[in-house]
């Protein structure tokens, strides 16, 4: 397994885009425990920048070194290797890089400054949120062949995350408000990685008060272990069920 | 060795393989040869396991080459044109495949390297060559593993007529010690 992911990795680290990231990621999360007094506070801001960030880049840089890399696959896969083994390596490499990078941006800060349950979660939520996106963003890339429309679905994919599936819940929720909503809310928050990462990490400081009857159902499931543990599962369903998908593509695909 | 029954290939409308059939056995020299888009590049892939025909089968020494890979171990592949990884020396793409294909891999040939003069330019990034030396790194690399089976697809389009002559002493060299060679050409 570990030849062409060594290869992979040395490749990533030669191109410099995700030392700046982890840099970036670095020099954010030191500077908003800084100059919040209250680290809870602190981490609240940091997540909300982690939770826009992270996917951004994590789909973003994936998509676009896939693309560059169809020089490597193309040479590897006329070698005496697994299709499969080529497509997880490529997946392996990104995905540990990405979340190494996230992990010594951010983590480190966060065990300095909230060396907590709630800082674990986060950064484990942040981990898992790089590699969803690195899932997704091979799903995309492998039923793409062109490229600018290969990036331009990654971006579409990245707004609808971050932005229009918020909206589209909001307009729901405006339009059935006479309906008792909320057992609902729970089951949709799971169809978006970045919405259900949130609500866990959210639950676990003492803002969920300011969300109202919402907000209640949901600490009463995400606030116990067992509804942190089936989050958790959902979201490495969000890593598992893409991968799956482009791996059988992928062993299909004419290069 | 290879034997190709019925494959078909269609790209969305264009069908680009119809119903082909092949023999192959060892020592033989064979040729594939007509203008351009006619398959041969396509039925050259398909043997490679780089483009899925659509219906039929293709055995390799009596077995199918579906869901196998082991048997690309005995090919040695010079696409028509070589595309390799952009920020890699010459020098680091050699090192890389032996270190990919190292279990398998008895004695490495490196005549054509030497013939080539490639290893005096092994700092060269990939991305600097042109079209000419990079034909030249693809030919290195399909003898590099003494194959039993050598596919060569257009070996002689962009070589200068030096290296040209070159590349088919050696493809003579190969094919009278028993290897089964494989050429593409349109001429």
């Amino acid at each position: 397994m570990n030849k062409v992911f060594k290869y992979i990795v040395i490749d990533i680290l030669r191109n410099k885009t995700v030392l700046f990231y982890t840099l970036f990621l670095f020099v954010v999360s030191f500077t908003l425990f800084s100059f919040e007094e209250n680290t809870a506070k602190g981490l609240l801001s940091l997540l909300n920048i982690i939770l826009f960030i992270v996917p951004l880049i994590s789909i973003i840089f994936s998509t676009i070194y896939i693309y560059n890399c169809s020089e490597f696959i193309e040479l590897l896969i006329c070698q005496p290797l697994k299709r499969k083994y080529i497509w997880l390596s490529l997946f392996n490499g990104l995905a540990v890089s990405l979340s190494f990078a996230f992990l010594i941006g951010c983590g480190i800060t966060i065990l300095i400054y909230e060396p907590t349950a709630t800082g674990m979660i986060m950064i484990l939520t942040g981990c898992l949120l790089s590699v969803i996106f690195v899932a997704i963003s091979m799903l995309g890339t492998v039923s793409t062949r062109d490229k600018a429309k290969g990036i331009g679905k990654a971006i579409l994919l990245w707004l609808y995350f971050a932005l229009i599936f918020d909206g589209l819940v909001l307009f729901l929720l405006f339009q059935f408000s006479e309906y008792p909503l909320e057992k609902l809310m729970m089951v949709i928050s799971g169809f978006n990685p970045i919405d259900l990462s949130r609500i866990t990490v959210l639950l676990r400081l003492d803002v969920s008060a300011l969300m109202g009857y919402t907000g209640a159902v949901f600490k009463d499931f995400f606030g116990t272990t067992f509804g942190f543990i089936i989050s958790l599962f959902v979201l490495a369903l969000w890593v598992i069920i893409p991968l799956i998908i482009s791996t059988k593509k992928f062993q299909t695909k004419d290069l | 060795m290879i034997r190709v029954n019925n494959i078909s290939k269609s790209f969305s409308k264009f069908k680009a393989l119809d119903s082909i059939n092949i023999h192959c056995e060892k020592g033989q020299s064979i040729a594939l040869i007509g203008p351009n888009g006619s398959g041969k590049t396509t039925l050259i892939k398909s043997i490679l396991g780089m483009v899925v025909p659509d219906s039929g089968d293709i055995l390799f020494k009596g077995n199918t080459i579906k869901k196998d890979f082991h048997y690309r171990a005995e090919i040695g592949y010079m696409p028509q044109i070589g595309r390799y990884p952009d920020n890699m020396t010459i020098g680091q793409v050699f090192d890389m495949m032996k270190d990919i294909r190292k279990a398998k891999v008895v004695s490495l040939d490196e005549e054509l390297i030497q013939n080539f003069g490639l290893d005096k330019i092994y700092d060269k990034r990939m991305r600097t060559l042109s079209g000419g030396t990079r034909q030249k790194v693809s030919a290195a690399l399909a003898f590099l593993f003494n194959a039993s089976v050598l596919i060569l697809d257009e070996p002689t389009a962009g070589l200068d007529p030096l290296s040209s002559e070159i590349l088919k002493e050696k493809i003579i060299k190969e094919n009278k010690s028993g290897k089964l060679v494989l050429i593409t050409s349109h001429t």
